[in-house]
């Protein structure tokens, strides 16, 4: 029980501190990259250097630490991918209208590599893992252990229905360890609630009402796992010894083997494949515009400027159909991949508690779907706002040289932020809802269970 | 004696339903993970060669060194012989790299992976025996002692003459043996999988580290072990052990090691004060550093450049150029006009003659605004209109020095330098309470133009600066007009009318035709500048590379101490760093891999090129960046073929000795101890 407390509150403290250290780090890495921005006077500086901004970590990454760990790095965006009439021959012309190249990703903001090899200790990997086994060590031994003491005898010889007599166990047994639980939680909140560094908005105050509902039920549902192992079995050390192994297996086992199945069930080329399958794309359309640019020119010197400009859109325009195929289908395998394994993975109430809480949490799998649709628009945007300035100058004569355009200026006061929307509360709900009525169908099953089982029960 | 003993240990385990349960999970598990990781190896295995191939194709295409050395060479991070045994760092790592000549290659992020991977640890062969092998542990050894003495056949053992040593050693033999069996058949059957598979090929190294590997685990497991007897030992009953156990088993499997990175972080930050940068800070302050230097060397040549095309096109300056974007700058400067009527205008012909006049104005209208309210407020806007006027006076004494901090750092954080030291507010604090007092914040954003506008005519003054050290051996005549056009940037739009002002399509009809002397004369300064830019640029970013990678080692070794008090984080680090996963192997590959990579491509293009450098403006020209192109096509294929290789063994196990010795350390302590108190245990209660 002190341990439990120790590590809700205790787990919640250190991911505080990790968050104001990540918002520190987010606050001065952003005004690196605006200072940087405020000293280029000239495009030549932009074209070379580019421009890097930060997603805002996200709060609840106190509870959940998620996929925030892929998320977080810099995004910088190349000069030639902003300034889209630039070096029209270029051979990765082609990321300009990629979703999955055309940015860079600094790593991780967790730069030190010890991170992957262990999980994060966070709320949803405490209540995950070690709630799950001390609720089943509160259970292993309610009926076997009565059986062995003699008292669920006597018990049974008073007129008390045996329904009754399971009713009174589940419910006091679940109080005894939810009820100490919410407390730790409570006081875990409070605490944090009293950090001026941390503000929690409404809605920040509704998710996490609703991670303490998602856990609650996590560990009413690993009561339940102890209690029917229990009905099942004479002696409590055999009960124990059950409940570990279909802790272990529930808890460890199905979520790991999960995704790895997946990608053996529905395998999808790497992304550096399909990039390079870009590149030679790219490659091969850029030199059909220069042979057929050779040919519409050599005759008569009629338009060489107009077909030069028609040829070059047409490029364009296939190019960006070309990105734009190859890259949906194969965003929709991995979308199908990371159904599939979430899909056999949700055998286990652990994946279910996990997608649901860090979906709610903000950091989980819909989070980081939505998160990298965004992404891209970062550098869309820019593309947009240079456009204007550029564009003009570029179409003219795509084959200018490089040099002169160091005297246009861009407004660096106009440059976007990289800001995500994230999903608002009922999205966020939503996506956790199958996980949370997953979590409920095992809260039933499992009482079904050890009420049959203990019906069936062999009190002598 | 002893042997009877140990053999009534085996049968007594073997006999029984944990036993059974145990190694059926356990060889199960570690079967079924390591067949479906063995063939993502093998799949990632043949991504990597892919991208190997692909990349070397895709660089073979390139039109000319040039843009070889702009786009690099695509590469990947190699994947591990070990990492479907033992996963480590290997589970979801950054993967893509492009190999430059000029900037320091490091792995990049994407997004493009199934993000279930990241939610949870891999089950691999190290998993199943840092957690399930270790709950096994004691799951085994828990009731050891105390079970027999609550049965009391204990009682019934001592009765005989039987040394308690033996007792003891018997059960910690009979227990260990019987632990290692399924973990014994789970790792031949790793073994089978290894040898059975075509694409795997392990050489002699390989069954070395496997079977050192196997040793390390061993360790592992003795000290779990030894740890659960001890417990077992000095407990009375064995609901007690198993419960103490357990906790002990959350602290040390669960909590220690996953605690250590986040521990370590605060520490080094909060105590040692030493906080590590962000791969784009670190590329942000390179970028400040250099950028500059780049820029210079731009103007230098667009210098150079006028001064040949003067030869052609008489009279011609850039400033004088039409570039094309003029008409619609012009439009707009005239629309803004309009919007901020006359009076903005006139204020700004006034900055134009005379520097500090606009700051008095804006510092009176501020004044004046804040005279409208009453009482307190006044009082503090009065304060605050002080203020402005010290804003605003700022720009009326700019000295050479603080021209060149505004070329250097821009206009926004000059300001924001100056009232920093003035009166401790920042740009937006100023504008902010600019905001609060009614007054307008647009006082700032002017004061921000005119900024610029100091800074704009500070560069044309550098450039004809430079200019005129350029001319010196030449036409001098031509070059002292240009000065005074350059001097004088407001003069030479008024005139402009007057000269002939040149536009791209005459530039067109005269570059085909320079010489190769007068494209030598372009670059000439730039490409030896840009040389040395470049060097400089390599040398202060691998100073800077190198300080991170100091600041991150220093805070992996923290991170190594600290979990290094859990036996689990120790057999962790053992296995991954033998295995070539772990976080040595990180560093192995970010420092030397990549390296190696780089120095082999930057020695490839200067055999090809003929370095040094200097050699190189006759082959290059400058109009759309060298269009003369030596082919590296087949040049390409004398490009070694680079083969990743592993860290060497030797090198392995140094990294490894400390985390051994902890184990054994462990292993001893943990036994020592449940042999003592087993000797001192009260048998009879």
């Amino acid at each position: 029980m002190i341990l439990m407390t120790l590590l809700v509150i205790g787990s919640l403290q250190i991911m505080a501190i990790n968050y104001i250290r990540r918002m520190d780090d987010f606050e001065s890495s952003r005004e690196t990259h605006r200072e940087d921005l405020e000293k280029m006077s000239s495009m030549a500086q932009f074209v070379s250097f580019g421009i890097a901004d930060d997603p805002r970590p996200p709060l609840l990454g106190i509870f959940a630490v998620g996929l925030d760990q892929k998320m977080s790095s810099s995004y910088s965006v190349p000069g030639y991918n902003i300034f889209g009439g630039g070096n029209t021959e270029s051979p990765i012309q082609y990321q300009q209208h990629s979703e999955m190249e055309g940015m860079e990703m600094e790593g991780s903001k967790y730069s030190n590599p010890i991170f992957s090899l262990f999980q994060p200790p966070d709320f949803v990997y405490v209540v995950n893992i070690v709630l799950s086994l001390l609720a089943i060590l509160f259970a292993y031994d309610c009926i076997c252990g009565e059986k062995e003491d003699q008292t669920l005898k006597l018990m049974l010889t008073n007129s008390v229905p045996r329904d009754v007599v399971l009713l009174g166990k589940w419910i006091g047994g679940t109080l005894s360890i939810v009820m100490p639980f919410i407390l730790a939680f409570i006081v875990g909140v409070a605490l944090l609630s009293t950090n001026s560094q941390l503000q929690f908005t409404d809605e920040a105050w509704k998710r996490i009402a609703m991670i303490l509902f998602t856990s609650t039920l996590y560990v009413m549902v690993f009561f339940l796992v102890g209690m029917a192992v229990s009905t099942f079995t004479e002696r409590a050390t055999t009960s124990l010894i059950v409940s570990l192994f279909v802790w272990v297996f529930l808890v460890l086992v199905v979520p790991n083997i999960a995704p790895v199945i997946a990608r053996q069930i529905k395998p999808i080329t790497t992304p550096t494949q399909v990039s390079a399958e870009e590149e030679s794309g790219n490659r091969e359309m850029v030199d059909e515009y220069k042979t057929s640019l050779d040919k519409a020119t050599r005759g008569e010197n009629a338009d060489t400027k107009g077909v030069q400009e028609k040829l070059r859109k047409e490029m364009k325009e296939s190019m960006a159909s070309m990105v734009k195929t190859k890259e949906t289908e194969w965003f929709n395998r991995l979308e199908n991949q990371t159904r599939l394994a979430m899909n056999i993975s949700r055998l286990s109430p652990s994946a279910n508690f996990i997608y649901a809480a860090s979906n709610i949490a903000g950091t989980g799998v819909d989070e980081f779907f939505n998160f990298r649709q965004q992404v891209p628009q970062f550098k869309k945007d820019l593309q947009k706002l240079t456009e204007k300035d550029t564009k003009e100058l570029f179409d003219k004569d795509p084959a200018k040289p490089f040099p002169p355009n160091m005297f246009i200026k861009i407004k660096t006061q106009n440059i976007p932020y990289l800001e995500i929307t994230t999903l608002n509360f009922e999205k966020s709900v939503k996506a956790a809802a199958m996980d949370l009525g997953l979590l409920a169908a095992w809260l039933i099953a499992l009482f079904m269970a050890s009420f049959i089982g203990f019906l069936r029960y062999d009190v002598k | 004696m002893l042997g009877i003993l140990i053999k009534k240990e085996l049968l007594d385990n073997f006999y029984s339903l944990r036993f059974m349960i145990s190694s059926v999970i356990c060889v199960f598990i570690i079967l079924m993970s390591v067949f479906v990781l063995r063939q993502d190896y093998i799949t990632k295995n043949e991504a990597y060669q892919n991208t190997i191939v692909k990349g070397r194709e895709l660089a073979a295409e390139s039109e000319n060194y040039m843009e070889l050395m702009f786009m690099g060479i695509r590469a990947a991070r190699p994947p591990s012989k070990f990492q479907f045994l033992y996963t480590g760092v290997e589970k979801n790592p950054d993967i893509r790299t492009n190999i430059r000549s000029m900037l320091s290659p490091t792995f990049q992020g994407d997004l493009n992976f199934n993000p279930v991977l990241s939610l949870f640890p891999v089950v691999d062969l190290m998993f199943v025996v840092s957690i399930v092998m270790s709950l096994l542990a004691f799951v085994y050894s828990y009731d050891a002692v105390c079970g027999e003495r609550e049965k009391g056949t204990l009682k019934l053992l001592m009765s005989y003459s039987v040394p308690r040593d033996k007792i003891i050693l018997a059960k910690w033999i009979g227990g260990y043996v019987s632990l290692l069996i399924p973990y014994f058949i789970g790792v031949t059957g790793c073994a089978i999988l290894i040898v059975s598979s075509s694409a795997l090929a392990y050489n002699g190294q390989d069954w070395i580290i496997f079977a050192l590997t196997i040793f390390v685990s061993l360790l592992f497991i003795a000290v779990m072990y030894s740890l659960g007897l001890f417990v077992s030992v000095i407990s009375k009953r064995s609901n007690t052990s198993i419960s103490i156990l357990l906790l002990i088993w959350v602290i040390f499997v669960l909590i220690i090691p996953n605690m250590s990175p986040f521990a370590a972080e605060w520490v080094s930050s909060e105590i040692l004060k030493k906080d590590i940068p962000s791969v784009s800070q670190v590329r942000a302050e390179i970028q400040v550093k250099t950028g500059d230097q780049m820029e210079d060397l731009i103007i230098t040549m667009l210098a150079n450049f006028e001064k040949v095309l003067q030869r052609h096109l008489p009279g011609f300056t850039w400033r004088n150029f039409k570039f094309g974007g003029e008409e619609r700058e012009e439009a707009e400067q005239k629309q803004q006009q309009q919007e901020q009527g006359p009076g903005r205008q006139a204020q700004k012909e006034m900055d134009n003659k005379q520097e500090g006049t606009s700051g008095a104005q804006s510092g009176g209208q501020a004044q004046k605004e804040g005279s409208g309210l009453s009482g307190d407020e006044k009082r503090q806007a009065e304060a605050a209109g002080v203020n402005a006027s010290d804003i605003t006076s700022i720009m009326g004494q700019l000295t050479e020095q603080d021209l060149r901090d505004i070329k250097t750092f821009g206009c926004r954080s000059f300001l924001d330098n100056k009232l920093k030291q003035l009166m401790d507010m920042s740009l937006d604090d100023a504008k902010k309470m600019a905001a609060q007092y009614g007054m307008k914040a647009s006082d700032i954003d002017n004061m921000l133009d005119e900024c610029e506008v100091q800074k704009s005519r500070y560069l044309a003054r550098l450039n004809s600066e430079i200019q005129k050290q350029g001319a010196e051996g030449g036409d001098t005549s031509a070059a002292q007009t240009q000065t005074q056009q350059k001097a004088a940037p407001e003069q030479a739009q008024t005139d402009s009318g007057e000269q002939k002002r040149y536009s791209w399509d005459d530039l067109q009809k005269i570059v085909p035709n320079l010489t190769d002397q007068d494209k030598r004369e372009v670059t000439r300064d730039f490409w030896g500048g840009f040389v040395e830019t470049s060097q400089s640029n390599m040398r202060e970013t691998s100073l800077l590379w190198e300080d991170r990678n100091n600041a991150v080692a220093q805070q992996i070794a923290l991170t190594k101490n600290i979990a290094r008090i859990s036996p689990v984080s120790a057999f962790i680090f053992a296995v991954t760093d033998l295995a070539d996963t772990g976080v040595e192997h990180d560093i192995y590959l970010r420092e030397d891999y990549l390296g190696t990579y780089q120095d082999l491509l930057s020695k490839f293009l200067e055999s090809q090129l003929g370095m040094p450098y200097d050699k190189m403006p006759g082959k290059f020209d400058p109009f759309g960046i060298i269009r003369e192109p030596p082919k590296p096509k087949q040049a390409m294929k004398e490009f070694q073929k680079y083969d990743y290789t592993p860290m060497p063994l030797m090198e392995r196990l140094q990294n490894v000795v400390i985390d051994m010795f902890v184990l054994f350390f462990f292993m001893v302590l943990f036994f020592m101890l449940a042999y003592v108190s087993f000797l001192r245990a009260q048998i009879i209660d």
